[in-house]
């Protein structure tokens, strides 16, 4: 019994001084002030990962894509404190406390080193490193928002037909969330055959073997470099339809020059970005760099080679 | 006194003597540079007889003396050695002159127009130079005069007129690629009557420059120029002249290792004058001209079966009535009214279009004062199809003493469009877009729609209700003349020519097979700019050493403007990512060079009766197509090198009418297969010419 009452004495001493700090914030509880996506790309045994810290006020996920490795989890916040920077995180997945300490935070980027602590309190007690400890994977910068760079050689789009006559052939799909090509009739966001370039948005043109438009995907043609474009206009996107491909078709119509005799070559225009809407509403550009095998204009014709930035992050424009 | 008297008279008449002894020898040597020099007249710059040292006009002359001392064949190879000029190989051998497209040099033969331009260009190598007195080039704009082509220039080829007595000549010149040439010039004239008759064959075995293959550059073809022509003085006023000429060329076709077919190109001009002087002050001209172009081309799959066929088939007739009144020596007035028929019967063409367009024109040449000449003139062509012209001119020059003289002119030009602008229809058969000429799209865009061609149309059809407009320039044209010592001349002349409507083709609308079908517009502006230098030196009358240098600046405004807005991007290598171009990456047009010069020595040695020449052309890096994907030309593209040709000729003449003549041209034996297939690689030769 005395045990109970003593207990019950510290509960309400707790509960006393929790009442009392209403008029200066609790320690460990403050709010975060730099809440979205930040990334960080590096190398691992020649494969690049992708380490990303969805930061909201009641959690991070911290997600790791790449060649190498991959994880995904949540961490509850348990405590934090602005004054030094110190995060707590509770893993519920495998019982386990995450300290995290940022520095130099801003709009565009944050510093922080994560270290996985026994509990609460040793997460509280943890000194902040130094800033050349190299322990823990050491201090790391995080870009906010950072998009997906890639790189997409010999895309294969064959075509029957051309030359005049009707085209047809079934279009090879590519999704950006992957990166990489796809059957799927749905999880698509562009699709190429020959020199034509649809989109997962709109409505079919007609074409024989085009396949069923049911996303919300758009584009439009921007001109600069791939660097130099760095947000999509909204306000620019078409969609295909019955009239026409948002992606027009046809020689310095769209993405190519076509020669003529006597070399006959489909060369990619020169400052030509192809700006898009993915099919769930994201934001890609592609700057297509050859239509040929090996980008080997004497080599087969009809094989893509394309540099493309995607922002994986809901609503974010800027890539 | 007597004696001194005595001595002073047999001294005075060994001086006479000597003097006319000199003056013997002055007229023995009758082709002396110097008095050809201020006899050396020029009738197209003014369609006056005109001395061509005092002309207010940037003007030269090819002397027949010069073409025969080259051993010159085609109009072609002479005219590329002219300083500014340059020949580009574009369906034809045409000129480039001040930095504009051969389509906008007026090419004329004893001033009446040649005509064929199949696809813009006038093969300039159609012409042989074996009946040619003298070739005048004229720059800057002279619509004034000429009316439509006349915008970059006139190349008038003057043909020998019938001469006193019998007399005549043959010459024959074989070379490598089995190249030979023969021509034979009659001519009779007694009195009243002249008759003169010309006839030439042109033929060579074609050649090679790429072994790659199984296919030639050129194929083989052979030709023939007969021309004749006949005069009759009815009185000492009134004379007429009528002549006639006929050339026709046949070349085998071998474009694909597996199509045959041939080329056959017929021409045939005719042109009637009647002069008659009423006074010393007035004098009429009557003229009548008539020609006729036509080609048709076939290729055969290897079953014999047709593949392709194409005819060409362009008339042009042309009446004109000039006068001339010259009140004063000081003052002279021509003025003209004439009227052009043509019509053009082609492949692609769903009808047969007629061109009809009167002309008028009137020209002031005075001498305000002793040092100061002015000319104006202007012309105006109304016309059935497009928008009636206007073409004024002035020029003037100013003599401050014998070395040095300055000269101006300004002047506008233009172009027609061409029934090709306006009247084609062609769908190509392997690639399935469609070009309709300007008056036919409200008509036939219509009809491919409801044909379910048509997926969108772009541009509307109320854009295509309005006439489409005459490409025109204004030209300026400023310069210096000057002799500082009596053997040295040096002419610089400085021009500027602004061309604006320059028709080109655009997408008017895209078509269900992903083709696009094309019409024309007047879209871009283009300048030309630069600065000609000429220069001779003739030390005695055996040697003659010229130079002549161009430097050129030919750009479009809307490419300017696009490089300086940071429009325009490029890449290293075909499929590198692209980056911006700054404005000082822009070169210019296509297939101009910046810098031309040429050099020549010509070299007499009369005790031996021998003459030898030594001519290098040089042009300048340039851009034939663009290559990193820009549409533009930029300093990152890949330019076809500069490169020099060497030219040598030397002739001996036996007995006064024997001559045997050997040369090599292009000595060096520069060729490059990739870009330049008009340059052939070395060519060695020998002449017979014989005279009777």
């Amino acid at each position: 019994m005395k045990t109970i009452k003593f207990l019950t004495l510290i509960a309400l001493f707790v509960g006393f001084t929790s009442c009392s700090s209403d008029d200066s914030p609790i320690p460990g509880n403050d709010t975060i002030a730099f809440e979205g996506s930040f990334s960080r790309e590096f190398d691992v045994q020649g494969a690049t990962q992708r380490a990303t810290y969805s930061i909201t006020q009641d959690k991070i996920n911290y997600d790791l894509a790449g060649g190498f490795a991959q994880t995904q989890y949540d961490t509850a916040k348990q405590y934090y404190s602005s004054g030094d920077n110190r995060w707590i995180g509770y893993r519920e997945s495998n019982t386990t406390y995450y300290v995290i300490f940022f520095k130099n935070v801003s709009e565009t980027e944050i510093t922080l080193y994560k270290k996985e602590v026994a509990s609460l309190e040793a997460g509280k007690t943890e000194p902040v490193p130094a800033a050349d400890n190299t322990e823990n994977y050491g201090w790391n910068v995080y870009k906010k928002n950072l998009p997906v760079s890639g790189k997409v050689e010999n895309l294969h789009a064959p075509q029957a037909g051309g030359q005049g006559q009707p085209t047809s052939g079934a279009f090879t799909k590519f999704d950006f969330a992957t990166g990489e090509t796809t059957t799927s009739d749905t999880d698509w966001d562009i699709a190429f055959r020959g020199t034509a370039i649809i989109v997962n948005g709109g409505a079919t043109s007609g074409t024989t073997d085009e396949p069923a438009r049911n996303g919300d995907a758009g584009a439009y043609i921007a001109s600069g470099t791939l660097e130099g474009i760095t947000s999509a206009d909204t306000s620019l996107f078409l969609q295909d339809s019955a009239s026409g491909f948002a992606i027009p078709t046809g020689s310095g119509n769209g993405w190519y020059n076509y020669t003529g005799s006597p070399d006959h070559l489909i060369l990619p225009i020169a400052g030509k970005v192809l700006v898009l809407k993915t099919r769930d509403g994201k934001y890609a550009k592609v700057e297509i760099l050859s239509y040929y095998k090996d980008t080997d204009t004497s080599s087969d014709s009809k094989h893509y080679t394309f540099n493309y930035v995607y922002q994986p992050n809901d609503g974010v424009t800027t890539f | 006194m007597v004696l001194n008297k005595k001595i002073f008279t047999i001294y005075f008449s060994f001086f006479l003597c000597s003097i006319s002894f000199a003056q013997e020898k002055e007229k023995v040597t009758i082709d002396s540079t110097k008095s050809e020099e201020l006899n050396e007249v020029i009738v197209t710059a003014t369609r006056t007889i005109r001395q061509l040292s005092s002309l207010p006009l940037p003007a030269q002359i090819v002397t027949k003396k010069e073409i025969r001392n080259i051993n010159s064949l085609r109009l072609s190879d002479i005219l590329n050695e002219q300083t500014g000029l340059t020949i580009v190989r574009d369906h034809g051998e045409g000129v480039q002159m001040q930095g504009l497209d051969s389509d906008y040099t007026l090419i004329l033969v004893d001033g009446a127009p040649l005509v064929g331009r199949t696809a813009g260009t006038l093969d300039l190598s159609r012409i042989t130079v074996g009946n040619i007195k003298q070739i005048e080039i004229v720059k800057g704009a002279s619509s004034s005069l000429y009316g439509s082509e006349a915008l970059a220039g006139v190349i008038n080829i003057i043909t020998e007129n019938p001469k006193e007595g019998f007399r005549g000549d043959i010459d024959l010149r074989a070379g490598t690629f089995n190249t030979t040439n023969t021509s034979a010039n009659i001519n009779y004239k007694k009195e009243k009557f002249g008759i003169s008759a010309f006839a030439n064959r042109y033929s060579n075995d074609g050649y090679d420059l790429d072994r790659s293959d199984d296919l030639k550059t050129v194929d083989p073809y052979d030709n023939y120029t007969f021309n004749a022509k006949v005069g009759y003085d009815f009185s000492e006023n009134t004379s007429l002249f009528v002549s006639g000429r006929y050339y026709t060329e046949n070349q085998e076709s071998v474009p694909t290792a597996i199509l045959k077919g041939e080329n056959n190109t017929n021409e045939w001009n005719t042109h009637v004058k009647l002069n008659h002087k009423h006074n010393k002050k007035w004098h009429s001209y009557v003229d009548f001209y008539a020609t006729r172009y036509q080609t048709d081309s076939y290729l055969n799959n290897p079953d014999n079966s047709s593949f392709s066929e194409s005819d060409y088939n362009q008339l042009l007739i042309r009446p004109e009535i000039r006068l001339a009144y010259n009140p004063t020596k000081k003052h002279s007035f021509i003025g003209g009214i004439g009227w052009t028929h043509e019509t053009l019967d082609r492949t692609f063409f769903t009808n047969k279009p007629e061109f009809n367009a009167p002309y008028a024109y009137v020209q002031y040449d005075t001498d305000l004062t002793e040092k100061l000449n002015v000319i104006m003139g202007a012309r105006f062509d109304k016309h059935s199809e497009y928008k009636s012209q206007f073409s004024p001119k002035a020029a003037l020059r100013y003599a401050f003493n014998d070395k040095i003289a300055v000269k101006g002119s300004v002047g506008y030009g233009y172009k027609a469009p061409d029934f090709r602008q306006l009247y084609l229809d062609f769908t190509n058969p392997t690639a399935g877009y469609t070009v309709i000429g300007y008056n036919r799209v409200t008509t036939r865009l219509p009809e491919l729609d409801n044909e379910g061609q048509i997926i969108n149309i772009l541009v509307p059809l109320s854009e295509f209700e309005d006439t489409l407009k005459p490409e025109s320039s204004l030209s300026f044209n400023v310069g210096i003349q000057l002799k500082p010592i009596s053997t040295v001349t040096v002419d610089v002349n400085l021009f500027r020519n602004n061309i604006k409507d320059l028709i080109d083709t655009q997408i008017i609308a895209r078509k269900t097979n992903g083709q696009n079908v094309f019409s024309y517009k007047n879209i871009s502006s283009v300048y030309t700019q630069g600065l000609e230098f000429n220069t001779a030196w003739r030390p005695t009358n055996q040697l003659k050493v010229s130079g002549g240098y161009q430097l050129l600046f030919a750009k479009d405004k809307d490419a300017e403007d696009a490089f300086e807005n940071g429009e325009v991007f490029a890449r290293e290598n075909p499929s590198s990512p692209s980056f911006q171009l700054k404005k000082e990456d822009y070169f210019g047009l296509f297939n101009r060079s910046r810098h031309m010069a040429n050099a020549k020595i010509f070299y007499t040695v009369p005790k031996w009766n021998l003459n030898t020449n030594m001519r290098v052309t040089y042009r300048s890096d340039y851009g034939l197509r663009d290559t990193n994907s820009n549409t533009y030309l930029d300093t990152y593209d890949t330019f076809v090198k500069g490169y020099s040709i060497v030219d040598f000729a030397i002739n001996k003449t036996f007995y006064k009418n024997y001559q045997i003549g050997f040369g090599i041209d292009n000595l060096l034996d520069f060729t490059d297969s990739q870009n330049i297939s008009n340059i052939s690689g070395r060519l060695v030769y020998g002449k017979i010419n014989i005279q009777f």
